[in-house]
């Protein structure tokens, strides 16, 4: 067998090999579902985030099988000077007016479909404890975020990073909140605002024969997860003005 | 064997009209998926996407793409433009490897600015587009080409060897990142028992965010022997496709199946540009032999109908 002779080309195209097949290897393990061999080769393969990411489940291993909506929430001093709420904003249904009927749809059209899932994974992820103090914040008077953040961990000490999780995505979810309903009720001033994330699991496949309105009962009862009481987060001005046109535009 | 594998590596560039195919594809997609959203662009990536903030500045991206996030009004939007005509200039093959790193950086730019309008499409892209860094894409069917074929070849500052090695190592990252997203997905298809029954396909296809034409075809999406078809050639056809690959009829049959997959995926579910993304990558697949037989073919066609 003939060798080739180590020279500048020989040792580049080596190791320029060398590379490509660790990447190979690497991105082979990490496309698999987990296996004995991913695991143990999970401590080398962590350079491949997040260029590299591999996730190609593409509806697999379940693919989905609801609705998820997000809804939004305020409570704002009428003039009589009481604290009234707000009907609920669907703004999920206001982004699929991006993707109905549209061979191409648009990206935004997916947003809160794709803020469905960490946000509720991250709330999952609380004690019990901490669930029951973030869900029950008063609607007069909500919890600033610092003070919201000292009671989660007063009541889940153990947990700080899965805490800070949690608030970021509920503070981002918030002022997104705040921001639908203000380009909703622009003459209102909101003293607190809420999410509802809504999912309802389509018609069974052995009901699919059905009228219109037979699917539409065979379909399970829709599950809510309110999230508690929050004082809004208002973002930039134009943050705001965008917005409020993409809400007129798409509603 | 190892003398065989140096020669295979440094001496042609591989696949050339593959990758040329899949760059003018992936530069479309880029450009024309800017222009088409042109409308909502700030909601998006821009202003109105700036709720994100918390979310968006703990991933774990390199700062020197936060280029959008600094970004707003007008500024934004001629950055948005500069990524469009990066696209195009891609997808002509006008400065290819500049253009394909320009494309790359400002696509990733434009990616980081909002963490929930990523999609998997996005993820292959990046990664196809990283790997055409390296490759010689503008190599065939280019302005690049032609220019330089009106003006005579300019002595290349590396020598062949090495601008080839790349080029044929990127083109098998490329390969082997595809078949991955197939073999990897199927994989996770065969654990599920609605992957296994036949149903899966019938789920997503009753949600109001992977249906758009539902209530139209709901009659079509009802029916057993399209979704239970339609179910397991998805897991047939992604499970077998490196198996497929080897010889050249299944490797035309694997393509054939595979586009038709996509452009089912993308236009009844609504996920085009995944569709168009994967269907760029595997254009790849498809040897330099046929595309110069395929090229052949159509001149004849053409040079047929002038005289007729």
């Amino acid at each position: 067998m003939a060798v080739p002779r180590l020279t500048l080309k020989t040792t580049f195209v080596v190791a320029a090999a060398l590379v490509a097949l660790f990447q190979l290897a690497a991105v082979t393990l990490a496309s698999l579902p987990p296996n004995r061999y991913s695991d143990a080769a999970a401590p080398h393969t962590t350079y491949l985030s997040p260029m590299f990411t591999q996730n190609w489940r593409l509806f697999a291993p379940n693919p989905i099988a609801e609705d998820r909506r997000i809804l939004f929430q305020g409570s704002y001093r009428a003039a009589d000077g009481t604290q009234k709420q707000t009907e609920w904003v669907d703004w999920t249904d206001v982004e699929l007016d991006l993707i109905h009927h549209r061979l191409i749809g648009g990206r935004a059209g997916y947003v809160t479909n794709k803020l469905f899932s960490p946000l509720g994974a991250r709330y999952g992820k609380l004690l019990d404890a901490q669930r029951h103090v973030a869900v029950t914040t008063e609607e007069k008077d909500p919890p600033s975020w610092s003070e919201l953040s000292k009671s989660l961990l007063a009541a889940g000490p153990s947990r700080p990073d899965s805490t800070e999780v949690y608030l970021r995505y509920e503070r981002a979810t918030i002022r997104l909140a705040t921001e639908v309903l203000q380009a909703r009720w622009p003459e209102r001033t909101f003293v607190a605002v809420r999410y509802s994330l809504n999912r309802q699991r389509v018609t069974p496949y052995d009901a699919r024969h059905g009228s219109k309105e037979e699917r539409e009962a065979a379909r399970a009862r829709e599950i809510q997860r309110l999230g508690g009481w929050r004082m809004p987060e208002v973002g930039s001005a134009a943050e705001e003005r965008v917005i409020a046109d993409f809400y007129r535009r798409h509603r | 064997m190892i003398g065989q594998a140096m020669e295979w590596l440094t001496g042609d560039k591989r696949s050339t009209y593959g990758v040329a195919v899949t760059r003018m594809i992936l530069g479309f997609i880029v450009a024309s998926q800017l222009i088409v959203n042109w409308p909502d662009r700030h909601y998006t990536w821009g202003d109105g996407a700036s709720w994100t903030e918390q979310v968006r500045n703990s991933k774990s991206w390199p700062s020197f793409l936060d280029l959008f996030k600094r970004l707003d009004g007008h500024m934004f939007d001629l950055a948005y433009v500069v990524t469009i005509i990066f696209g195009l200039l891609l997808m002509v093959g006008l400065y290819t490897r500049a253009s394909a790193v320009m494309t790359l950086f400002l696509w990733l730019s434009l990616y980081v600015s909002n963490p929930f309008v990523g999609s998997g499409g996005d993820a292959v892209l990046r990664m196809v587009l990283l790997y055409i860094c390296f490759t010689d894409a503008g190599r065939q069917w280019s302005l690049d080409a032609r220019l330089q074929a009106r003006r005579g070849g300019v002595k290349p500052l590396m020598p062949d060897w090495f601008s080839a090695t790349l080029h044929n190592l990127a083109v098998i990252l490329i390969i082997h990142q595809v078949v991955m997203v197939y073999v990897g997905s199927a994989f996770w298809k065969l654990q599920s028992t609605v992957w296994r029954d036949g149903t899966a396909v019938y789920f997503p296809l009753q949600t109001d965010a992977y249906s758009p034409w539902n209530d139209w075809l709901h009659p079509v999406y009802a029916s057993a022997p399209i979704i239970a078809g339609a179910t397991y050639m998805a897991v047939v056809v992604q499970l077998f496709f490196p198996v497929l690959l080897i010889y050249r009829p299944t490797r035309m049959i694997a393509l054939a199946l595979i586009t038709g997959m996509h452009l089912g995926i993308g236009i009844f579910m609504g996920i085009l540009y995944f569709s168009l993304v994967m269907i760029a990558v595997d254009m790849i697949l498809v040897s330099d032999r046929s595309w110069v037989r395929g090229l052949e073919w159509l001149q004849k066609q053409r040079k047929n109908r002038i005289r007729a």
